[in-house]
């Protein structure tokens, strides 16, 4: 044991420690042998001379003999491996320029690829910080095509019916306009809080344990919270488990904090607060809990482990079908306009070991077109290294040859040379990685998710691996390009290998070029879309508008409950710096909206019987507000009843040559479950409008969608318990806030204006997506570029030292200054053109794939491809002035002088 | 220089080496030195074959050694059997008598 010990340690020194230890002992042993082996011969009666000649003579080579005794030595890869990294690590000591170039230049490649791995990775990829969770799936319902999640009382009938699964929760979201923790205090930004209602099997089905405190028990009045909630707004105190946290009026008690690594089932949505689902009507102005209309959750279950996936879903999908029959039999069906057939029902299980994220959806195109925009950036990248690398390998070829002469083996030389790539490579991903880590709070901005990205082993792994692949990549062409030639020192001037070595550089440069072109290409198609989108007249004006929500709490149960639209514009209207205000159900541009089905018996032209008009409930001024233009007719006035506004596309639609105002839209009645009764055969039975007004198209939800038909009502007269507020102010509307706040509670204390934001503000929201393809496309068009640039400026230079005497001959026979400028141009011209031509195709191509984000421009749009093409030809030029500049300073005397 | 009487079996110089470092730890020199004593000048060493065998016999852990002032007044690496390199002598010994006895009754027969 003991001298197994020594040897390993002696073998570690050997491998690590100073080589000299090794090499000292046996130079030591030998020479006293050597030593005593002339002592003999001395004996014997030579001479001193004789006696060491003889000696050696015996003793052979000794080089071989400690070539011999070093092959015995285990581990002799290795040991050559860090014998390769010293000497690697001696040259970078030597070339710190080099150096700093290339581990710049890998760290922006690497560490670009890191970043996009690091949200991949978070989004799709990484299961949910739970025991088993490939056990987990997400259960829906189809009817048909069309996908749908569970009422709240389908749910449990689910639940108690199912014997698949070994738990099952639903999940839905919950949102607060008022918290306060005791001891605490009203916490300041409630509205940024993420709720989750979640039925009781929550964490024991995930298997979540929540520590410190416990999961919720029988009691509805006890919540869980996050780890994040806990640390960032309850300052990590111990003490608030047993204290009493008030989400808008009801009052629950913290009974536990959630385990750090969990944040929910939704990726890039971490949860903050957990409560019980039976807690919902105390939050929410509606009970949802009994009404077998709303579906607001979704369905999680942790399958038996002896249960396959689809004899599951064979199971559960028997049982739903039972229990819709019995819904439709009941008559409180779920279903609005159809009645379900249930024999068209079934229930799909998905894999839900990853949780869900509509991160997924929104994201899945941009990352999926970024993984290919930085794996192109790293080649570019790999480029540079290789141009770099095989300039030096001209610099060593009478080192290199020398090697060879001396009888290195090739494949010993390709390692060493490796080694030196790898190591640059390594160095390269150790600063990608810093750099990954540096900007990983910008990149989760613009990607607007939140995600804990911490550098974690899978992180660590990837980089590894591209640090790796990379290195190889870059390191190989050289490599094996420099260790070709004879193993003739004057090898060089030989015009073989000249012609090769010089051509491979090109290649790669006009690579870069052709690259930078697909990426410029792409980035500018996407800045035009965004101009585009800007520029865009959407048929209101988002100038100064300020959009708000306004919620009456009741919180003293007495008194008029809700809101009287008339007294609240009557506030605001009055306010100092306001021009106008209005009121409608939901939020404008939001994507929110309500569809009926009408009846239009005045028109000639009647579309599909089952034809579905979009409504919105607005108030008088509402229209004028958000800056729609009335083309007919009149504005809605306060007590409006029964009237409506319809868009210029209605009023085509529907009454292509008529007046339209005056004539009558009908809507069908609801009954007491807010459900349409269906129309009557007698219309004079249903509730009509008449049209009083026509205002122009705009856009409601999204720039790109076309316009809708659309009617605007009056609001419901009486209070209300919630609406949407528009507000048009004289200038920038943000310090309108705090006066609107103030004097709508004056008005009324349970008043709470929320979610205020400017109407540019909720459109350049859903312009998320091109926004952030734009930047980052953009910056690794220009990043691609500047390497692109770096690599022709290298190559350049290389080549007019290379001409140095060639410019010089041309100069002495008298040549001018210009003309020796312009060779270097014409080269770089040359390598341009090259890059274009080759690169103009695949952006062609390569566009595709931006092609669903392009508004207004087309794929092949010719001044984005001169701009880009443009653009790169200065840059080529402004790459290889240096050079030029060179070339025109070479003074004939001087260069002939040389060599 | 009289060059080797006598070719070595392969697997016998290690054989050789270990009972010679049986009687006394021994530096290099003094190895091949006692070989040829005791093999009365019939079996010579060359330096080139055995030094690899030392440091292969260390590898194997059959052989370690010490720095140690020789005979000569210079420091010199003293090889010493191992316990391992003990029993493997043992092994190796009995081996090869059992391989000579075979030849020998051949030779003595045929």
């Amino acid at each position: 044991m003991f001298g197994f010990l020594v040897r390993l340690m002696r073998g570690c020194r050997d491998l690590f420690g100073s080589k000299t230890r090794f090499e000292a002992e046996m130079d030591d042993e030998l020479v006293y042998h050597l030593e005593r082996v002339i002592q003999e011969n001395i004996e014997s009666g030579m001479t001193p001379a004789e006696a060491r000649r003889a000696a050696h003579v015996s003793f052979g080579g000794v080089t071989q003999i400690k070539e011999e005794c070093r092959d015995t030595r285990p581990m002799r890869l290795a040991r050559e491996a860090v014998q390769d990294l010293r000497y690697a690590l001696r040259l970078l000591a030597k070339s710190p320029g080099f150096a700093a170039v290339s581990i710049l230049t890998l760290a922006l490649g690497i560490g670009a690829n890191t970043a996009i791995f690091s949200l991949v990775d978070a989004i799709f990829l990484k299961n949910l910080a739970v025991p088993h969770p490939e056990e987990l799936v997400i259960v829906e319902a189809f009817h048909g095509e069309e996908g749908r999640n569970f009422s709240y009382p389908m749910f449990r009938d689910i639940a108690a019916g199912q014997q698949v699964f070994s738990g099952i929760y639903a999940s839905g979201g919950a949102e607060f306009s008022r918290i306060s923790v005791e001891g605490i205090g009203e916490l300041p930004s409630a509205e940024a809080v993420q709720g989750r209602f979640v039925s009781r099997d929550y964490f024991s089905t995930l298997g979540v344990n929540p520590a410190p405190g416990r999961a919720f028990g029988q009691d509805d009045q006890e919540a869980v919270i996050s780890y994040g909630f806990w640390q960032k707004q309850l300052g990590k105190d111990r003490s608030v488990l047993g204290r009493v946290i008030t989400l808008n009026q009801a009052s629950f008690v913290i009974v536990g904090v959630a385990p750090r690594e969990f944040s929910g089932e939704s990726p890039g949505n971490p949860v903050d607060l957990w409560i019980p689902i039976d807690s919902q009507p105390r939050i929410e102005q509606r009970d949802l809990l009994e009404v077998r209309t709303a579906t607001w959750f979704r369905t999680i279950a942790r399958l038996k482990p002896d249960v396959g996936l689809r004899q599951a879903e064979a199971a559960l999908t028997a049982l739903y079908r039972r229990l819709l029959a019995d819904e439709i039999a009941s008559g409180t069906g779920s279903l609005i306009h159809k009645a379900p057939n249930p024999e068209e029902a079934r229930i799909a299980l998905s894999p839900g070991g990853k949780g869900f994220s509509w991160h997924r959806g929104r994201l899945s195109q941009p990352l999926w077109l970024l993984t290919l925009v930085v794996v192109l950036v790293l080649l570019i990248a790999c480029f540079n290294l290789a141009n770099l690398l095989l300039a030096r390998a001209s610099f060593r070829q009478r080192e290199i040859g020398i090697r060879l002469a001396l009888g290195a083996g090739r494949l010993r030389l390709i390692r060493q040379l490796l080694t030196e790539s790898l190591l640059l490579a390594v160095l390269g991903g150790a600063a990608g990685f810093c750099l990954f880590f540096l900007t990983r709070g910008i990149l989760l901005t613009l990607a607007s998710v939140q995600l804990d990205l911490r550098p974690d082993w899978r992180i660590l792994v990837f980089t590894a691996g591209v640090a790796t692949v990379t290195g190889v990549i870059f390191g190989l062409v050289p490599a094996l390009q420099a260790t070709r030639l004879q193993a003739v020192p004057s090898a060089p001037h030989s015009v073989g290998a000249r012609a090769s070595r010089i051509l491979l550089p090109h290649l790669l440069v006009t690579g870069q070029m052709a690259l930078s072109v697909v990426l410029l290409v792409g980035a500018g198609l996407l800045v035009r879309t965004l101009q585009n989108l800007h520029e865009f007249n959407p048929g209101f004006d988002s100038e100064n508008v300020l959009l708000f929500e306004l919620k009456h709490e009741d919180t003293t149960g007495q008194g008029v409950t809700g809101i009287l639209p008339e007294q609240v514009l009557e506030r605001l209207n009055a306010l100092p710096g306001v021009r106008s205000a209005g009121l409608s159900g939901a939020s404008f541009f939001s994507g929110s909206m309500n569809t009926s089905p009408v009846r239009v018996p005045d028109s000639r032209v009647n579309p599909d019987a089952d034809a579905e008009l979009r409504t919105e409930r607005v108030s008088a001024g509402y229209l004028d507000t958000v800056g729609m233009r009335l083309l007919m007719g009149r504005q809605l006035n306060p007590g409006d009843r029964n009237v409506a506004i319809i868009n210029s596309r209605m009023a085509k639609r529907y009454f292509p040559t008529e007046n339209p105002l005056g004539k009558l839209i009908y809507f069908p009645r609801l009954d007491e479950q807010r459900r349409y009764v269906p129309f009557s055969s007698n219309l004079e039975m249903e509730q009509a409008v008449e049209i009083v007004g026509v205002v122009g198209d705009a856009k409601y939800d999204d720039l790109r969608q076309a316009t809708p038909c659309m009617a605007y009502l009056p609001l419901t007269p009486g209070p209300t318990a919630g609406c949407s507020v528009v507000l048009r102010a004289a200038t920038e509307p943000g310090n309108l806030i705090e006066p609107i706040r103030a004097s709508l509670r004056q008005l009324n204390p349970s008043l709470s204006v929320g979610g205020t934001r400017t109407l540019e503000q909720q459109v350049g929201e859903t312009l998320n997506g091109e926004r952030l393809m734009t930047q980052l496309l953009s910056f690794f068009g220009l990043l691609a570029l500047a390497l692109a640039c770096m690599g022709l400026y290298g190559l350049m230079s290389y080549s007019v030292a290379r001409r140095t005497r060639e410019i010089g001959v041309r100069m002495a026979l008298g040549a001018r200054r210009s003309h020796a400028v312009g060779l270097v141009f014409k080269q770089t011209l040359l390598l341009t053109l090259g890059g274009v031509l080759i690169g103009l195709p695949l952006a062609l191509v390569a566009t595709r794939l931006v092609e669903h984000f392009l508004f207004g421009v087309k794929r092949s749009d010719p001044g984005v491809l001169a701009a880009a093409v443009g653009f790169l030809i200065l840059m080529a030029a402004l790459a290889s002035y240096l050079p030029a500049w060179r070339a025109s300073r070479i003074e004939p005397a001087v260069a002939l002088r040389e060599e | 220089m009289p060059t080797p009487k006598e070719d070595l079996l392969q697997g016998t110089l290690d054989l050789l080496i270990l009972k010679t470092l049986a009687l006394e730890p021994m530096h290099g020199y003094g190895v091949s030195l006692r070989i040829q004593q005791i093999s009365e000048d019939v079996l010579r060493i060359q330096q080139g074959s055995l030094y690899p065998a030392l440091y292969r016999l260390e590898q194997r852990g059959w052989v370690t050694y010490d720095w140690a002032v020789s005979e000569n007044g210079r420091r010199a690496k003293y090889y010493r059997l191992t316990d391992q390199g003990r029993r493997q002598l043992e092994t190796e010994t009995e081996s090869w008598e059992r391989l000579s006895t075979a030849i020998n009754r051949i030779l003595r027969t045929a």
